[in-house]
């Protein structure tokens, strides 16, 4: 983990010269959006997660308050992932199996302060489990571990329309984030989530008008623009990353500039995007000079998460344990 | 190969062909016009036709249900004869509805008045009778006659054949003949001789030539006003909707310059011989003509090469022609009469755009002024007197009334204000049954759908609202039925029209802030197309045509195109004005402008993706 620890030196004893500090000033501010309702809000979680809030750009905190640091979430499924890597299933120790107490090693071993569950057993494809079963699923998981809670469909449309407002109505009152609405299709899932007090995760391809537009539509619902959280679409280091990159930064520039309908935090699927490209797979054997393939596939997404965190992610969900650690200690120092 | 007899109906119309020739083909040769607005690729699937009886060969189509397969309904451009046949032609595929007629001449006038001065002036001469002491030649009579009396200065040029006609006319009408004179730069043409006095009747035509539709006037030159109008849609729009189709067209298959050179100059002859016909004159009481259209369909129009146009660096052959006479253009007037074109500025910019400044006269402001043409090939001026820069949008012809569902002109029947859902709630041109939606009435129609809730800002039907219903193309709204037709519009029109807007928005937008300014610093907005009598203003900001501006600063010209091409008829100062606006005018080719996609992306919403500065009402989900 050399490269996250130079990272981390550098950016920590950054100076600045002795030169007049010429310094920007913003008028707009992202929105918080707390993640969890504990006991007295109507909730079940033992903490809460606060995201947002910024009101400068990432790591320039001379500029303005950065209220909260970024969260990084642990990345769990309903049913054994099917296309994960061999290593990357080693590293929950075999739990992967048994989703409740995968999510409990998340937690408990891993310290992961949220979750993200994934509903992908519900996909027709992946064997279309009922939404029934799914609630009841979610229900148990609740009683399993007491962190917030991020919910995903399983990305068919048509499913998710029957599913999730399903899955919202048994996690009433946990104050979840759901997702993900789309330009195509987005009525229902709103309509869900704020009926039963959690917020939405806005999906949009790599694309700021709309992300923006989104925002709008699902707010003309009467959702309220604090409860939006937006999904840009990232690619990994090596695929498009750059590109998401300047679409957060732009969306980041325009929000502190007093926009709005773009001023909500960002959600960034890591580990997804990372362990399905090939440098972060493909196996020592295939390509003896690329070195050990786990620490590669850590490297891989721990380098996507940072260069994100500094485009202006609040919330990373991730995949390996190991990079997930590093990408916390980095951004403390956000 | 074996000939077929093909017979449309209902008209019973009877065209022989060959074998495999289409079903478009043959209709085009029988003079039926169906709607091929892609060009007869198969893809637009508007050139349905149902085949009663006889055998064709059907290729393949994702256009057709197979309930319409069942009724024997196909696709005009993809059937193809194998015997004879007998084949229904719905009014819904053709491409003119039956009543196109009947528009009255006044469009609102914003502009300024030139000095008079027809493009034909008549002079009555009454020559003295030469005899031994007089003995000029009668050419040479006519000319002293000319300079002396009528005070004008300068070279006169006689055409042969008036030549040839003159010395048995003179003599027959004692000497007393009316001399037709067209000041062209430099020298005077005469087109005309005619005994006896008739400088009491002096009649032109002008035109504006657009992608879509043709608008002809006939002009009475000494009382300085229309006399009747008419419009008609551009035949050519049979081998594609758009401009670049068409040029493609040209290219692809031989003769198909000619095909549309010939398409359009119908239009032009059908125009002139009807209102020739309605004012009871003879052709030849027509002494001049003037035309604007854009610099595509100039050339198309005169059969000039437009391919270059299509390709970097889009350069057009000619933006500023000489004159022409009636004859070598194909008008059927008196064959002399002058032929004047708007000169042009650009590939994408042409006359019609010269004609719009003209028309509202914003080079003469001393304010920044900005014309907006909502056209097919929709052009953007921005200036005043001290500059002009222009730019091209190309939107499609969705506010024109094609390319939408129950689109039509603005024209008697049609649906040209919406106010409210419901039966009260649209107001229908010429207090007829409903037919179709013009350009003013999606506009309007647009603005209430998002005011109710009943669709939101993406442009996506609610459901649940009523009148939302399931259709052939996503859902669709039921604006109103009338004998027993539904008039509906549909998510695709939506569609369509949200990129007609956004196209002109961005086009404006990406114009100001080309020169450094925004929407803000224009002090007078002009709007131009031809929406028939008027369009909403307010309507027009809620969806994002128009930027967010207070209402008095919006001045709506109707068809800028063709009143402009009414002044430069009426007046040598508009023609010299027209010259000078055109060469003076800077050309801002928007592809090359990285801000226009941009600005484009961001205006495909209603009424924008930037919310602040419109006055967005609706969408309340």
């Amino acid at each position: 983990m050399k490269l996250m620890n130079n990272i981390t030196v550098i950016s920590g004893e950054t100076k600045m010269s002795r030169q007049e500090e010429i310094l920007e000033k913003w008028q707009g501010e992202v929105f918080t959006y707390v993640i969890g309702a504990k006991k007295e809000e109507g909730g079940t979680r033992g903490s809460v997660v606060k995201v947002g809030g910024e009101k400068t750009l990432p790591f320039l905190d001379k500029e303005g308050i950065l209220s909260n640091t970024a969260a990084v979430a642990l990345e769990i499924f309903d049913v054994p992932p099917a296309d994960w890597p061999e290593e990357l299933v080693a590293a929950y120790g075999g739990v992967t199996a048994n989703p409740l107490e995968w999510a409990d090693a998340c937690v408990r071993k891993f310290g992961a302060e949220l979750l993200c569950v994934r509903l992908a057993g519900a996909h027709p494809d992946a064997g279309g489990r009922s939404p029934e079963q799914e609630a009841a699923f979610l229900s148990k998981l609740t009683a399993a571990v007491n962190v917030p809670l991020i919910v995903c469909g399983c990305g068919d449309d048509a499913k998710d329309n029957t599913l999730l407002p399903l899955c919202s109505e048994a996690l009433k009152g946990e104050r979840c984030l759901f997702g993900s609405a789309s330009q195509d299709n987005y009525k229902t899932l709103t309509a869900a989530v704020t009926a039963d007090g959690h917020g939405i995760i806005a999906e949009s391809p790599i694309d700021l008008n709309i992300a923006k537009q989104l925002n709008i539509l699902i707010s003309d619902l009467g959702l309220p623009l604090e409860r939006i959280v937006m999904d840009p679409t990232i690619g990994a280091l090596g695929y498009g990353l750059e590109y998401a990159y300047s679409i957060m930064e732009r969306a980041r520039l325009a929000a502190l500039s007093g926009d709005r309908n773009v001023a909500c935090p960002f959600i960034c699927f890591t580990g997804q995007e990372t362990w399905k490209v090939k440098e972060a797979v493909a196996a020592r054997a295939d390509f003896p000079h690329w070195g050990d393939q786990e620490k590669r596939g850590i490297l891989w997404e721990a380098v996507t998460a940072s260069a994100l965190l500094q485009a202006g992610a609040d919330i990373l969900v991730m995949r390996h344990p190991k990079a997930a650690e590093e990408i916390q200690k980095y951004a403390c120092h956000r | 190969m074996a000939d077929y007899k093909v017979t449309f109906y209902p008209e019973g119309k009877s065209v022989e062909v060959s074998a495999d020739t289409t079903i478009l083909r043959a209709a085009h040769e029988a003079g039926i016009r169906l709607d091929a607005r892609c060009g007869g690729q198969g893809t637009c699937g508007a050139c349905r036709v149902r085949v009663i009886n006889g055998n064709v060969h059907l290729p393949p189509s994702g256009k057709l249900s197979l309930s319409d397969k069942k009724k024997g309904i196909c696709l005009a451009c993809l059937a193809l004869v194998r015997g004879d046949l007998e084949v229904e032609v719905p009014f819904s595929s053709r491409l003119e509805p039956a009543d196109l007629a009947g528009e009255t001449g006044e469009d609102s006038a914003c502009g300024y008045v030139f000095s008079p001065g027809p493009l034909t002036e008549k002079f009555f001469l009454e020559l003295p009778e030469p005899d031994q002491h007089d003995r000029l030649c009668d050419w040479e009579r006519i000319r002293r006659q000319l300079r002396s009396r009528c005070g004008l200065e300068g070279e006169f040029e006689i055409p042969l054949e008036l030549l040839r006609c003159l010395p048995g006319l003179l003599r027959s009408a004692g000497w007393r003949v009316t001399v037709s004179l067209t000041r062209a730069p430099g020298y005077f043409m005469v087109t005309r001789i005619e005994a006896g006095d008739t400088s009491g009747e002096n009649y032109g035509l002008c035109f504006d030539i657009g992608t879509t539709t043709i608008s002809g006037q006939l002009v009475d030159l000494n009382a300085r006003k229309p006399v009747s109008g008419m419009t008609v849609y551009n035949a050519q729009a049979a081998f594609g909707s758009d401009v670049i189709s068409r040029i493609v067209h040209s290219q692809q298959s031989a003769g198909g310059l000619e095909q549309l050179r010939c398409a359009a100059l119908e239009g032009v002859n059908r125009i002139a011989a009807d209102l020739i016909k309605a004012s009871k004159l003879a052709k030849e009481d027509v002494g001049c003509v003037s035309l604007a259209g854009n610099t595509i369909m100039t050339h198309m129009l005169l059969g000039i090469e437009p391919k270059y146009i299509r390709r970097e660096p889009y350069l057009p052959v000619v933006n500023e022609l000489p004159y022409l006479t009636a004859k070598e253009f194909g008008i059927c007037i008196a064959g002399s009469a002058p032929v004047y074109a708007l000169p042009g500025v650009a590939g994408y910019a042409g006359g019609d755009l010269t004609a719009g400044v003209l028309a509202c006269g914003m080079h003469r402001s001393g304010k920044v002024c900005l014309l907006i043409d909502v056209g097919t090939n929709g052009e953007i001026a921005l200036g005043g007197r001290e500059f002009i820069v222009c730019a091209a949008a190309s939107a499609g012809p969705a506010f024109e009334g094609s390319g939408v569902t129950c689109g039509m002109r603005a024209s008697v029947g049609a649906i040209q204000k919406v106010s409210s859902p419901g039966r009260d709630g649209y107001e229908v041109n010429g207090n007829v049954a409903a037919r179709g939606i013009c350009g003013s009435g999606y506009i309007d129609l647009l603005a209430m759908l998002l005011r109710e809730g009943i669709m939101d800002r993406n442009g996506c039907l609610k459901q649940e609202a009523p009148g939302v219903r399931p259709g052939a193309h996503g859902s669709e709204y039921l604006v109103c039925s009338s004998d027993g037709e539904d008039i509906v519009i549909s998510e695709a029109d939506i569609e369509n029209l949200k990129r007609a807007k956004a196209a002109i928005y961005a086009a404006a937008s990406a114009l100001l802030k080309h020169v450094g300014m925004d929407f803000g610093g224009v002090s007078r907005v002009y709007i131009s197309g031809g929406f028939g009598s008027c369009i909403n203003v307010e309507s027009a900001k809620e969806i994002g045509l128009l930027p967010a501006l207070e209402n008095t600063r919006f001045v709506f010209c109707g068809n800028t195109s063709l009143s402009g091409a009414r002044s430069a008829l009426l007046s040598p100062q508009a023609r010299g004005e027209a010259a000078e606006i055109a060469s003076s005018m800077t050309y801002c080719e928007l592809s090359l402008e990285p801000s226009y996609m941009e600005e484009y992306m961001a205006a495909l919403f209603f009424p924008h993706t930037d919310l602040e500065g419109f006055t967005g009402g609706g969408g309340r989900g």
